[in-house]
């Protein structure tokens, strides 16, 4: 603890200067990196810590990776203080999901910070590196029943020691991976990032003192419990209830649900997960980090967007996760789909209850917002590619989600993550260059935000084949399997969900013939071929005449749709993201099929009419 | 309470839940407004003919309606078995 008392001004500056590292740290993953998944889609978190490990500012990037961190931090601090040892200029890795990481693939190098030879911070980065050793290349094991199929799993290794990279620990980790030149890079530019926070808290504590800088570091926490507490202070007391659905849980057809009852009390805020469903036997499992993180990952955009992301933040979030369930299973069950599925769920949950809350509140009623695209949709990609090297990635086209609709505003069209603000939609080009592929089309999908008076922003879609493939053939082992069959993306006041996702391969296609012709299909339905709807528990092949065709979340609606300006609609049906049948059906708009205008007077009628036909048709509830 | 809904109170002082639009009186602030309500279920397609094709077979809407106005008040997407979800529970003034 610092002796010293730090006044507003200093703080206001040593807070953005805290922010500043962590960015910088970002800007250096991304320059450093040679992984799309980094440098063009930036998956990755920076943060840093104080000596106990309590989060003192968490970057922008994937958030949830930051609140997570905090147990790894605490973890290597406590266990590893006197055997091997903290030295300065130690590096250590972290990917055990049972400790700390959200799964094997996000490895989080851990760095401590020591000025004339006092432990006084510490900087933390996550990447999803490309393999982690499990049975499915890309780190998400679609057929994994156990923890130990999935990868190595490191409790915290020293990887550097007193400045010295640990050939012997460095060689061991690249020789369990598939793809140890991609790793290799990702976890030296981790390493080249915790040099930069180590070097920025340095110069901060040369300029005001290390007991200064201290002192900044307790207020960041205080700072944002404060504000937070007021925050919540301002918003009405009650329970907001959500539940949100695993398809089913990779094993057998049974859906899983996550249950949530958030209970706002004064300034106090809990999230208890009781009756949430019992773990999966497939990798459709949470850590119990991974769930805190997705619980801070809706919390800190949606009531703190202006509060830094600290431990502040975590001291008020209370979180009940029942043991031995798909949001904290018991060993040894496995996760690697958990970032991506339950915790997912967790976030999409936490999202509808605080923006219910935030709606219930005429001051902050603004701030409402359905929910964003409600997971991801990816494959990865393990090959030889057109420069005849092996490689594993992630297809990351997802990242440009539907935004959730707004109190006051439609969402923003692929307008991304709410919890990864700084992650972005991947450049077609990024893959091409990198892999064997040729994207035939990728645009906005029709009709993928979910109807409501103000309408989730559209998801995408998106079709590729094999191009300059040496070997003509390819594995993609799925990630993101959930939403494929419950439409997870929930509106709220009445608005509708997103769409779910398909994934789809038309095998032995006349592809080659349509490029022959100068032609592109506009969908894979109108491909020559066998037609198939992937199952996301199996592994998939692509050869060299097939094609591959996703799409992925928009965001969900808010508000009756027959409430929802009938201009809007029109605008909306001229830019193609609601197609006619849906302005009609769904909005009750009646709009000329030549002209695109709106006969206001049959909209009208046809809106009336929709209102009674709902009475017509509707049960009386059970009282 | 929400877009729809609004707090109101009874001749007696006790807060109620009523429409926003119509002010139809659901009930008391202490109770669901959705045993209330009058709903309707409905395949997934509902929302999208052509992206949710083709549509769960265990997974539906259930939509929930002012029984006065018509108003739709809020959106389910839940297995058919599954009761209906208390979302929104204020805490009485008193």
């Amino acid at each position: 603890m610092s002796e010293i008392k730090i006044d507003p001004i200093t703080f206001e500056i040593l807070s953005h200067k805290l922010w500043q590292i962590t960015d910088e740290m970002a800007s250096v993953l991304t320059r450093t990196s040679g992984s799309v998944v980094v440098y063009e889609v930036r998956d990755f978190m920076t943060a840093l810590y104080d000596p106990a490990g309590n989060a003192v500012m968490i970057g922008c990037g994937v958030i949830f990776h930051g609140a997570a961190t905090v147990y790894a931090v605490k973890h290597v601090a406590e266990t590893y203080k006197d055997n091997p040892g903290i030295n300065e200029d130690d590096v250590f890795l972290l990917n055990d999901p049972y400790i700390a990481a959200c799964h094997q693939p996000d490895m989080v190098l851990i760095t401590p910070i020591h000025y004339q030879g006092e432990l006084v911070a510490w900087a933390a980065s996550m990447c999803h590196v490309p393999d982690s050793g499990g049975i499915d290349p890309g780190g998400f094991c679609a057929r994994a029943t156990e923890v130990y199929q999935e990868g190595f799993r490191s409790p915290g290794i020293k990887v550097i020691e007193r400045g010295e990279l640990r050939q012997d620990v460095w060689d061991t980790i690249l020789n369990m991976v598939r793809d140890p030149g991609g790793v290799g890079l990702d976890l030296k530019a981790e390493m080249a990032t915790s040099q930069t926070a180590k070097r920025r808290v340095l110069e901060l504590i040369g300029q005001y003192g290390v007991e200064m800088f201290k002192a900044a570091c307790a207020e960041m926490i205080n700072y944002s419990e404060v504000k937070l507490r007021a925050r919540l202070a301002e918003l009405p007391d009650g329970k907001w209830r959500a539940i949100e659905y695993l398809d089913d849980d990779g094993v057998t057809e049974q859906a899983r649900k996550v249950v949530l009852t958030m209970t706002k009390e004064g300034d106090s805020l809990t999230f208890d997960f009781t009756g949430t469903d019992g773990q999966s036997a497939s990798n459709r499992n949470s850590s119990l980090a991974a769930t805190q993180g997705g619980v801070f990952g809706s919390l800190a955009p949606m009531l703190c967007y202006d509060v830094p992301w600290s431990q502040g933040i975590l001291n008020v979030m209370k979180v009940i996760a029942p043991e031995g369930t798909i949001i904290n299973p018991k060993m040894p069950a496995a996760l690697t789909e958990g970032t991506i599925g339950p915790a997912y769920l967790v976030q999409d949950a936490a999202l509808v209850t605080i923006s219910e809350m935030l709606n219930a509140s005429e001051k902050w009623k603004e701030e409402a917002t359905a929910v964003w695209t409600p997971s991801v949709a990816g494959q990865a990609f393990a090959g030889v590619n057109q420069h005849g090297t092996f490689m594993v990635t992630l297809f990351m086209d997802h990242q440009g989600g539907g935004g959730g609709a707004r109190t006051y505003a439609d969402g923003v069209d692929t307008g991304g993550i709410l919890w990864q603000p700084t992650t972005t939609m991947p450049n077609v080009e990024a893959y091409e260059m990198v892999l064997p592929v040729l994207y035939l089309f990728r645009r906005q999908t029709m009709d993928s935000g979910g109807a409501g008076k103000f309408r989730g922003g559209v998801g995408g879609e998106y079709a590729f084949m094999l191009y300059h493939s040496p070997t003509g053939h390819a594995i993609m082992p799925p990630n993101g399997a959930i939403g494929t069959e419950a439409a997870i993306g929930y509106g709220i006041s009445g608005g509708y969900p997103t769409v779910v996702k398909r994934f789809k391969m038309v095998r032995d296609s006349d592809i080659k013939a349509w490029i022959e012709r100068g032609e592109i299909p506009q969908y894979p339905e109108e491909l020559k071929g066998d037609l198939t709807l992937l199952s996301m528990r199996d592994v998939w092949a692509i050869g060299d005449n097939d094609v591959f065709y996703q799409n992925w979340f928009g965001g969900g609606g808010y508000g009756d749709p027959l409430d929802r300006d009938p201009e809007m609609v029109r605008k909306d049906v001229e830019n193609m993201l609601v197609s006619m049948d849906c302005a009609e059906r769904i909005y009750g708009v009646s709009i000329d099929h030549e002209t695109l205008e709106v006969d206001l007077t049959r909209t009208a009628q046809r809106r009336t009419d929709m209102r009674k036909n709902r009475l017509h048709l509707a049960k009386k509830a059970k009282q | 309470m929400s877009e729809y809904l609004e707090i109101d109170e009874d001749s007696s002082g006790k807060e109620t839940i009523q429409c926003a639009k119509c002010k139809y009186v659901f009930c008391p602030l202490t109770q669901n407004y959705k045993n209330y309500a009058i709903f309707g279920e409905y395949p997934l397609d509902r929302a999208g003919p052509a992206v949710f094709y083709p549509p769960s077979q265990r997974f539906i809407l259930r939509e929930f309606y002012c029984p006065e106005c018509g108003t739709m008040l809020d959106v389910e997407m839940v297995l058919k078995d599954e009761p209906p979800l208390w979302n929104i529970q204020l805490k009485p003034k008193s």
